[in-house]
């Protein structure tokens, strides 16, 4: 996947949402030097200051896995398909493709912004991995590893009693390790098994909302 | 009850808000004041999980207890197998040895894989083995195993378990008689389509016959003994009798069992298995109680005192 926004950009709107959203002391933002100098005012979320890209990335772009030196770079978004727009089978299926996509990129850049914005705080396990995830990325801690794969995503696309539809999602998840802000290797968690997650969601105002996620048992 | 269960997640949700200031709450969460860890976990199983209704092909909500603890699914593959009929001889060559089998014929090395259970088209990651199966049709094995391990399951010399009462083996009538089950998990080694079978099952529900008429369960708790000074007290398991008489009773305990084939993984067994324990008899009495205001001394023919025929009941 290709980042059309320039990283700096880029690394100013995840913090905007950041601040915005107050989870965050505002330091995590300036932590380990790699946020540019300009200042993102709370609340704006779009890169209304920059020039439309046009430019191919400058090499200084190229992502960068995180690993025992130091965070990911230059991580690219998931973008929402233009599928997952819409109140179809695949626009679900693409929808939780996606929202797992925003979850791997969660764990690797600390910035769970567009998972809550399209998951109700109801969902114990989404909230628990945000706890994670923010936590372990904030005051110079970072994560390696822990990415996330959804090999097998299905819905009949009906929706049930309780007025969700369902999505049957198998996830794969890599090996976690968590670093101190000082360098060290705190721990690690071996590559977990693959997981069968049932998906609750609704389509509401023009696009797909989570409710819950809860394991599925057979 | 996914009405119930949904509510009880809010509530926890909440109480986790209230208690902590939301910035804290974020950074510093785990007991050494480092931020929580963990994988992505959908949740625990303990605490309920989706099953896939076959009539309705939805997914509907189950209580704990109610679902298998093992939510993966197992299936194997033939080792070295190149598909159709043929396999690679070299492979063969080198692989775990399946020769002579119960039939004195030679077996085929297969691996084991899971994948999440209920998941439609899951990906399979390797589980365990090479192991051995030993079967002119090694392919359809397991599924003719799986048809056959129910009855087998039931046909099984399992012990529900011992019943005790307290009190015991005379109790009153009107009181509450504390019954509890001791039931242990118990394992067996079968053969079936010439495959070893190692079959577990470990209790889990109780349904408990007092003999009356009336019964109790199926229900997860098998009771707890009561120390003697509060015999009488109400319990989970207890009853009590309106009539006195001698009652049978009769403890059935519902077996959750796993199958493994020439040491493979344990499946689980669709089914429960019931058992129940030999009737045992429980003596209930009436007590009755008179007050007097003399003693023995003053009013010789008190009821009780030495020598007094007792009244008719």
């Amino acid at each position: 996947m290709t980042s059309r926004t320039p990283s700096f950009v880029r690394r100013r709107r995840v913090c905007a949402a950041m601040v915005a959203l107050s989870l965050f002391p505002v330091a995590a933002c300036t932590a380990g030097g790699t946020t540019p100098g300009a200042t993102a005012a709370p609340g704006s979320s779009s890169p209304t200051a920059s020039p439309t890209p046009t430019a191919t990335p400058s090499p200084s772009a190229s992502y960068k896995p995180a690993d025992a030196s130091g965070r990911a770079e230059n991580v690219p978004v998931p973008v929402l398909p233009d599928a997952a727009k819409a109140e179809t089978k695949e626009g679900l299926e693409a929808f939780a493709r996606y929202w797992f996509q925003l979850l791997s990129y969660g764990y690797e850049t600390g910035d769970a912004s567009r998972l809550e914005a399209t998951t109700s705080s109801g969902c114990e396990a989404c909230e628990h991995a945000k706890k994670v995830l923010t936590g372990w990325h904030s005051d110079g801690r970072w994560l390696v590893g822990g990415r996330l794969d959804t090999p097998s995503i299905s819905t009949r696309f009906r929706v049930t009693s309780d007025g969700n539809y369902q999505v049957a999602i198998q996830v794969s998840q890599q090996a976690l390790s968590y670093y101190n802000a000082d360098g060290s290797l705190d721990s690690a968690d071996p590559k977990p098994e693959d997981t069968g997650n049932l998906m609750l969601a609704v389509f509401r105002n023009g696009s797909w909302y989570v409710n819950n996620i809860q394991p599925i048992a057979g | 009850m996914r009405g119930t269960a949904r509510l009880d997640v809010g509530l926890f949700l909440l109480a986790v808000f209230a208690g902590t200031s939301f910035n804290a709450g974020m950074a510093n969460d785990g007991a050494d004041g480092k931020p929580v860890k963990g994988t992505w976990v959908p949740g625990a199983v303990t605490v309920g999980a989706w099953t896939l209704d076959p009539g309705s092909g939805d997914f509907i909500w189950a209580e704990p207890g109610t679902v298998a603890s093992d939510p993966y699914q197992y299936k194997y593959e033939l080792q070295c197998h190149l598909g159709g009929g043929d396999f690679d001889t070299k492979c063969l060559a080198v692989v775990v040895d399946c020769k002579n089998g119960p039939d004195g014929k030679d077996g085929i090395p297969v691996v084991w894989l899971k994948a999440p259970a209920g998941v439609p088209n899951p990906t399979w990651s390797f589980h365990s083995g090479p192991t051995c199966l030993f079967d002119p049709k090694p392919e359809d094995l397991l599924p003719r195993i799986a048809a056959m391990i129910q009855t087998e399951f039931q046909r099984l010399p399992i012990a529900a378990g011992s019943v005790t009462a307290q009190p015991s083996p005379h109790t009153l009538r009107g009181a509450e008689t504390n019954f509890f089950a001791a039931a242990a998990e118990q394992q067996f080694d079968i053969t079936l389509l010439t495959q070893k079978v190692h079959v577990v099952a470990k209790p889990v529900q109780y349904t408990w016959n007092y003999g009356d008429g009336t019964s109790l369960g199926p229900q997860t708790s098998a009771g707890g003994s009561l120390p003697q000074d509060r015999w009488g007290e109400k319990t989970a398991t207890s009853h009590i009798y309106t009539q006195t008489g001698d009652f049978p009773v009769v403890l059935t305990t519902h077996f959750q069992g796993t199958y493994s084939v020439n040491g493979g993984p344990p499946l689980p067994i669709p089914g429960q298995g019931q058992f129940s324990s030999p009737p045992q008899t429980v003596s209930v009495w009436r007590s009755i109680t008179r007050n007097y205001a003399d003693d023995c001394l003053r009013n010789p023919q008190g009821q009780g005192c030495p020598g007094v025929v007792p009244p008719a009941p």
